[in-house]
């Protein structure tokens, strides 16, 4: 097993140690933890906190879901290749509210990592983060192994909200930890070791582009059940799939492509956003 | 779901007693280069220069004046509290605003500087990384949020890569409210002066 994967196994056999010490941790950082079942109540959760803090939400609890399915879509869904935003999300007025889904915990230091490209646009009064329970690793020192293999050119690491005498940053920080079937997943012996996976994205439809892909978690990419591995979604064929195999490839041009195109290329087609790369091939490029 | 129920499943998932502890953890592998200060410095150029970033060496602090004062061009600044800044003699410079210590004057002053002038944690010199930790002194709206960030850092941060970062101090990130590893900019340009 490589070394990620080793990493990966143990924690998912002690996850509730790391859970429990994350928790802890980041507690005592300033931030809450929260653990709910779906997205369905963290919208509900998410919606009362904007009540709550008078922030209005446009597009109520139901925008709010969606926006969770994007920022942190079910295991099965990411495999699958639906569509994921990267990280950073608007769909609360004003900077009231701020949503960013993790890309990795890190227990002993209490941290969430946010990695993508323009992490830390938004300033929002209330940072709110989702991540999947199985995201935890034991130590920062583990991010010397799995920082390289995720992509963006721009890194947090969130270790609680603004301190006494800091002038900006969140005033409060929360950590939605989503079960989402994931106990279910670890309680089978076959799919408790899907939850290895670090969302490098290298395994999507059409990112292999013709080559073998090696799981950096040791996955079997080729024995993930059929129903993971549907190709790139039926209904769309002809020039807009070989637009998005072309665009796919070029994650540059799929940022420089705007705002409004890029929710258009998701939403009305259908297709999948490419991972960012530069920074990850930066990253590892210095591992060779 | 109730943390406790979710903790109750797991444990029965995973076959695990409250409070059991695990096994030690595998130990990632960091890649330790020895690099020279010229190596370091040789490889941060090309990295930091292929994000589009713009980096200016300098080697006294006069010439750091000279040039950020070239940079404002007559226009205005915000700068951090960090001490290098005040010892380089740049909070001095005309335009430049400093010594906050109230948030709504310094999201004030943040809306009308172009130029926003910190320090930084370290550098990675083989992916051209800036590592920036957030403190009372070095606020995030004047590192990242205007037009212009100019970095001024001193060469010992260079440090070779993430895994020197990791290796030398793992537990430094929680003394900080958050850190941040910034490889380029698209919304903003970014300098650097290396003193
Ligand atoms: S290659 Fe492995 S880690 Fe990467 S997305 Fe696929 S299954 Fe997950």
């Amino acid at each position: 097993m490589t070394k990620p994967a080793e990493i990966r196994a143990h924690v998912l056999a002690n996850l509730d140690h790391y859970l429990a010490e994350l928790e802890k941790q980041l507690t005592g950082q300033g931030g809450t933890v929260v653990y709910l079942r779906s997205a369905d109540e963290a919208a509900d959760y998410i919606e009362l906190l904007a009540r709550e803090r008078e922030v209005r939400v446009t597009g109520g609890a139901e925008g709010i879901r969606r926006q969770i399915e994007q920022l942190e879509p079910r295991l099965e869904d990411y495999l699958k290749g639906e569509p994921c935003v990267a990280v950073e999300s608007v769909a609360i007025e004003g900077s009231g509210i701020g949503l960013a889904g993790a890309a990795f915990l890190i227990a002993d230091a209490g941290a969430i990592c946010l990695a993508g490209e323009r992490t830390g646009a938004a300033r929002p009064r209330v940072q709110v983060v989702l991540a999947g329970i199985e995201k935890v690793l034991p130590r920062m020192r583990d991010m010397a192994v799995f920082l390289p293999l995720v992509g963006g050119s721009d890194v947090r690491f969130l270790t609680g909200p603004r301190r006494a005498g800091e002038l900006d940053g969140p005033e409060e920080l929360y950590l939605i930890l989503l079960d989402g079937g994931r106990s279910e997943l670890l309680a089978n012996q076959e799919k408790r070791d899907l939850l290895r996976c670090v969302r490098c994205g290298d395994c999507l439809p059409g990112q292999a582009g013709g080559r073998a892909v090696t799981c950096p978690v040791a996955i079997d990419i080729e024995s993930l059940p059929l129903l993971l591995r549907e190709e790139a979604p039926a209904e769309v064929s002809g020039w807009k799939f070989r637009l998005w195999g072309f665009v796919m490839g070029r994650p540059r041009l799929y940022e420089f492509a705007g705002q409004m195109l890029r929710a258009f290329w998701r939403e009305q087609w259908g297709l999948p956003a490419p991972a960012a790369k530069t920074f990850r091939q930066l990253w590892r490029e210095g591992k060779k | 779901m109730s943390r406790d129920a979710l903790f109750e499943s797991l444990r029965l998932a995973l076959g695990r007693k409250k409070f059991q502890k695990p096994s030690t953890p595998p130990e990632p592998l960091l890649l330790n280069r020895n690099w020279t200060l010229e190596q370091r410095l040789e490889r941060f150029r090309e990295a930091f220069a292929a994000q589009g970033g713009m980096l200016h060496e300098v080697s006294s602090a006069e010439q750091a004046q000279a040039l950020v004062a070239e940079l404002l061009a007559g226009g205005e600044a915000v700068a951090s509290g960090a001490p290098l800044l005040a010892e380089l003699g740049i909070l001095a410079l005309a335009g430049v605003q400093s010594g906050f210590t109230d948030a709504e004057l310094l999201r004030n002053a943040c809306r009308t500087a172009r130029i926003g002038i910190s320090s930084c944690h370290c550098l990675l010199a083989e992916s051209g990384t800036v590592v920036l930790r957030f403190t009372p002194e070095e606020p995030r709206s004047i590192a990242l949020g205007l037009p212009l960030s100019l970095i001024i850092v001193s060469r010992r941060k260079l440090l070779t890569n993430l895994d020197e970062l990791l290796g030398l101090n793992p537990r430094s990130f929680e003394s900080a409210s958050e850190t941040a590893m910034v490889n380029g900019s698209e919304s903003s340009e970014i300098h650097l002066i290396l003193v």
